[in-house]
């Protein structure tokens, strides 16, 4: 159970990490601002 | 031992003949374009002085000498539109939409051939390599019949156009005078390649052989995608012509008629169009064969073939709506007018139609899927989660037919209070729909994966952890996906449209990643038991049949589209249509001759297979390769 | 339904006659009374099937260019044959089940298409390579009425406008709602008797004048003819503006009026004849002949200045729109002619003050709060939409209701609408205007 546990937030972390990649990677490449609305 | 060299240097020969006639066009096509300079150059010779009369590109700007005679300027008579007591559009449209549909049959079967026949070269398994090649040996089959249909079909075409619209056709020929023959010479080479590809399949069965055979089928499909590009270029011209000048005077460089604005765009969108049209046609060949086959091996056979034919055209059917962007934005760049005259004008509620017709293929594609699940013992631990699934597709698909304006009369507008409905408005906006399809794409790309790995338990080491990793990445997208659309309401426009990039970009990660990551899992895995093919319910073959009918109709409505983009014109701002029906259509009157025309082509080709059903019950049935379903590990089902 | 039905047995009738043949056969040859029951149903089936069968053959042939919504039922017709044919005729069973399955979704879709608004593009405009030099003067009338009010015989509606656009602010009959400019109906005679020899026209004496442009070109000079004034009129709208019509604070000193040979309306030459000779026409009148008319125009613009006539290229159905929102907002704004009325922050040249300031980030959360206010819009953007849509929906105090077109909803796209309300509800007081996409 724990282990499974720790694979989640391994997952998780790995997952959350590499979608605001994406995000921000291919916004940036078009010249625009992920970012935008919060550093607003 | 010396007749196997004597069929190797036959078969060698062969093969050196196609690449010659492959090249042979090429040759021909050498000189041309230079007596094309040259004709009037020695004409403003002889003249002694007299001005070479110049003109510019109406596309590409450059400066050229006038080679062609300006675009006839028709009138309504029975000169230019001679009329046979009917619509001649009509008729025409009718000629070609047959044509067409016969002919990107006949031109995708042979690369699905190649595939097929490919991967049973590279199978190590025996038994299931015999399959395959039996397999694509069948598709060969059909096809071979289909294109004398497309061939009578062509010439059916030239003989309407040359009746109905003959200055319309004498002008476009005489543009393309220079490849004229190089056409006719394609045409030559493809169904000489095309019968020595099929004639000699036997023969060439074994070893080094087999490996020429394969090439002819590379060099076939080289052959049949030229001939198909030569095709596009006459409707790339007619949308966004090149190469002449105001008047439509030819200037003497023909790549430039042939290289117009959409002239690639159009072909990429219409080769994969194309295999995914292919697979459609084979998938509901081999449903009809499945539902009519009296013995379980029979239907076995059918049930895989239909399953491959289908993973097949799905796969092409999935870049197809980034290669549909790219034209489109091609569309824009050429004429914004044009661009929105198609999403925005006269021509938005057909795309409302698309939008309908792009969720029912998803749709009916999940569900096959979802009812192949049932051939597989072990995969009932899926089963109750696809309601969930069906509730994700349902609301992305809801989503995405939401349009965002309409052309409205001034009370709807009134009644409406604005363009936009207050509600359902705010669904309307490019935002969300990405949102949606993106959805209904990564759902798609779920039930494949789960498809896959139905029967199977993975024994790597890091199986759970790899379990949950695809269980969180799935749900990571999804979350993404929505968020991002959600997102698109709080920032600007010039913002918002950015982030359609990276809502795709985490839909093809699915796609890609999770495929890969599957496969690995399962590499060597614990099956629960085997796939039994012919296991499948009835009503998941009709899921294929209405696949195969949705797209084709799909194919008709968007070839429709396209065409009428033009508006009233033969040739975009060259050649005016000042025939009676150079006006468009109601939504209604193009639906009912869509229809008319995608039922048409489904009864003749149905009644094709039935005459090859003919000819194989006379021809006694060569001994199945192999027992279908006592492979243990079908390669179609990854 | 009923001719539909003789048309269905005419057409179908021998391939009926010829089953109800094999259903007597069978009753004669037939004696196991089991497979006599049996082939007597099939055949009776058949003969429901093939009925049917032509009966939507009569409905499409007879519909096909009518009432081609009717035609899908058709199709729904076959796909019920070829089911209930499928059950009685086993050994076909798949092929006609499929082609059911076929029908069906093909009647679904054609349905669907013809459930949906009907959308016809009509016809072309007539190509005609317009060569106004050589027409008589009721086909340039007839060529004018079109530019200014997009068609012949339009002129009597209020709310036309063409490609001229003048019905914008100018009346042209009489009791025509005309408040932003003069009512132009008798301007011919007008323009001789008041005009010329009004003492601020200073004919002769373009120095004298009191405006910020005294002459459309240095060395112009001033109208002297009826055709002159009107000349001068369209190409140097400040050279003189009748009394009260000028821009607002400007003691008649300045025009709200574009100067029509320029962009965005940029008339030519031979257009602007041509609209011209219908201001005499239409009244009666001999109009000066079409050389006389440019040779006028010559006098105010310079050679440099002249629109070229447009290379004739009807832009389709959509040309009727002022603006397609392929623009930026700024350019709809003057294609629209919103600025000759409204101040709009940000826009250059935006400075009339006919109607209200549009500081809709500002104004229209106010004026929805507003108890006067009787329209449906919950937010600004909405507001905005209504307010260019359907102006006397809620009308500002302080300003004229009826004076802002209501065509504003069919002459721009939808792109365009969008780009305005966008615009306008992010201008604020008091903040900087936002930058324009």
């Amino acid at each position: 159970m724990g282990q499974s546990i720790m694979y989640g937030i391994i997952s998780v972390i790995i997952c959350v990490a590499y979608f605001t990649l994406i995000d921000h990677v291919f916004m940036d490449m078009q010249g625009l601002d992920y970012w935008y609305l919060f550093r607003k | 031992m010396g007749r196997v060299t004597r069929k190797n240097l036959f078969s060698i020969m062969a093969l050196c003949a196609m690449v010659g006639l492959l090249l042979l066009p090429i040759v021909m096509a050498l000189p041309s374009p230079a007596t094309g300079e040259e004709a009037p150059t020695a004409d403003g010779a002889k003249k002694d002085g007299d001005k070479v009369e110049k003109g510019r590109d109406v596309y590409y700007k450059t400066e050229g000498i006038v080679v062609g005679a300006p675009a006839p300027k028709t009138m309504d008579g029975p000169r230019d539109y001679p009329r046979y007591n009917f619509e001649s559009r009509v008729l025409l449209w009718f000629a070609n939409q047959q044509h067409l549909y016969y002919g990107s049959f006949v031109l995708a079967v042979p690369i699905f051939c190649m595939v097929i026949e490919f991967m049973g070269v590279m199978t190590k398994d025996k038994a299931l390599a015999k399959r395959y090649d039996q397999l694509a040996y069948d598709f060969i089959k059909i096809s071979l019949t289909a294109y004398s249909l497309t061939a009578i079909l062509g010439g059916i075409l030239i003989f309407t156009f040359l009746t109905l619209y003959p200055a319309f056709f004498g002008y476009l020929s005489s543009i393309f005078r220079p490849v004229m023959h190089i056409y006719a010479l394609m045409f030559v080479a493809e169904s000489g390649t095309l019968y020595v590809y099929y004639y000699g399949w036997d023969k060439m069965k074994e070893g080094f052989l087999k490996w020429i055979h394969l090439s002819m089928s590379v060099i076939l499909n080289v052959i049949g995608t030229l001939l198909m590009m030569l095709a596009n270029s006459w409707i790339g011209f007619m949308m966004s012509p090149a190469g002449v000048d105001e008047q439509g005077r030819f200037l003497g460089n023909i790549w430039h008629v042939i290289h117009t604005a959409l002239w690639n765009p159009l072909n990429v969108h219409r080769l994969l169009g194309n295999m995914a049209f292919g697979g459609g046609v084979v998938a509901a060949y081999a449903a009809y064969k499945f539902l009519a086959s009296k013995t379980d091996e029979d239907r076995a056979h059918y049930d895989w073939m239909g399953y491959i034919a289908m993973a097949l055209g799905v796969a092409f059917l999935i870049p197809l709506p980034f290669a549909g962007y790219w034209l489109m934005r091609e569309v824009y760049a050429y004429r914004q007018q044009m661009g929105i005259t198609l999403m925005g004008g006269l021509l938005a509620w057909l795309f409302i139609i698309q939008a309908t017709m792009i969720g029912i293929l998803f749709l009916s594609t999940n569900y096959y899927l979802w009812q192949a699940m049932g051939r597989m013992r072990g995969a009932e631990k899926y089963q109750r989660y696809i309601k969930y699934l069906v509730f994700l597709l349902a609301c992305g698909y809801l989503v995405f037919i939401t349009p965002h304006t309409m052309v409205m009369t001034p009370a709807e507008l009134k009644a409406m209070g604005g363009q936009q409905h207050p509600v359902l408005g705010n669904y309307g906006v490019m935002s969300a729909k990405n949102g949606g399809i993106n959805v209904i794409i990564t759902t798609t790309v779920l039930s494949f994966v789960w498809y896959m790995r139905g029967n199977k338990v993975s024994t790597v080491s890091w199986a759970k952890f790899g379990n949950i990793f695809m269980g969180v990445f799935f749900a990571c997208a999804y979350i993404n996906i929505i968020w991002l659309a959600i997102y698109g309401y709080y920032i600007p426009a010039n913002v918002r449209v950015g982030l359609s990039v990276p809502q795709v970009a985490t839909t093809l990660s699915c796609l890609f990643f999770m495929f890969a990551l599957n496969s690995v899992m399962m590499k060597g895995a614990k099956q629960m038991g085997p796939i039994e093919w012919g296991k499948i319910s009835v009503r998941s073959q009709y899921a294929l049949i209405m696949l195969a009918t949705a797209f084709t109709w799909m194919m008709g409505l968007m070839g429709y589209i396209r065409s009428s983009v033009r508006l009233f014109w033969h040739v975009n701002e060259i050649m005016r249509d000042n025939s009676p029906w150079a006006y468009t259509h109601t939504t209604g009157f193009a639906a009912n001759m869509i229809s008319f025309n995608v039922l048409f082509f489904w009864l003749s080709i149905l009644f094709v297979f039935w005459l090859g059903s003919l000819a194989a019950k006379k021809a006694p049935v060569e001994a199945k390769a192999g027992v279908p379903g006592s492979v243990p590990q079908p390669a179609g089902s990854h | 339904m009923g001719n539909m039905i003789t048309e269905a047995l005419s057409m179908g009738w021998m391939a009926m006659a010829l089953l109800v043949g094999i259903l007597i056969y069978f009753q004669v040859s037939i004696t196991d009374p089991a497979a006599k029951k049996r082939a007597t149903f099939k055949t009776f089936i058949g003969i429901i099937a093939a009925f049917l069968l032509f009966f939507a053959i009569a409905n499409y042939k007879n519909n096909f260019y009518g009432e081609n919504r009717l035609l899908p039922f058709s199709l729904v017709m076959i796909t019920a044959t070829s089911f209930v044919m499928a059950m009685y005729f086993t050994n076909l069973g798949a092929l006609l089940k499929i082609g059911g399955v076929m029908f069906f979704v093909a009647a679904f879709l054609s349905g669907y298409g013809n459930w949906l608004p009907q959308v016809e593009g009509g016809f072309p405009p007539k190509e005609e390579k317009l060569d106004f030099s050589a027409m008589t003067p009721q086909q340039l009338a007839d060529e004018g009425e079109k530019i200014i009010f997009g068609g012949i015989g339009k002129s009597t509606v209020q709310g036309e406008i063409g490609k001229g656009q003048c019905p914008l602010c100018h009346g042209f009959q009489k009791g025509f709602l005309s408040e932003r400019a003069p009512n132009l109906f008798g301007i011919p005679e007008r323009a001789e008797k008041e005009r010329l020899t009004d003492p601020r026209y200073h004919k002769g004496e373009p120095d004298k004048r009191d405006t910020v442009e005294k002459e459309s070109c240095p060395g112009c000079g001033t109208g002297t003819t009826v055709q002159e004034y009107i000349a001068e009129s369209h190409s140097c709208p400040n050279c003189y503006v009748v009394a009260g019509f000028g821009l607002k604070g400007s003691n008649d000193r300045e025009s709200q009026m574009p100067k029509i040979h320029k962009p965005p309306i940029s008339l030519s030459l031979p257009e602007l004849a041509a609209v011209d000779t219908w201001l005499y026409v239409r009244e009666g009148k001999e109009p000066p002949s079409y050389e006389e008319i440019i040779k006028t125009y010559e006098k105010f613009i310079p050679e440099a200045d002249r629109p070229k006539q447009q290379e004739d290229k009807p832009a389709g159905p959509a040309s009727v729109l002022l603006a397609d929102g392929s623009e930026p907002v700024d350019q709809i704004f003057a294609k629209a002619q919103c600025m000759v009325c409204h101040t709009i922050p940000g826009i250059p040249g935006a400075l009339g003050t006919q109607g209200p300031k549009l500081e809709e980030g500002t104004n229209a959360p106010n004026r929805i709060k507003d108890p006067a206010y009787k329209g449906t819009a919950h937010s600004t953007p909405e507001y905005i939409m209504e307010s260019v849509v359907s102006p006397s929906t809620y009308v500002v105090k302080g300003f004229p209701d009826n004076l802002m077109p209501k065509v504003f909803g069919q002459k721009l796209s939808a792109g365009a609408l969008k780009k305005i309300v966008d615009y306008l509800s992010q201008v604020k007081a008091g903040a900087p205007p936002p930058k324009i996409s």
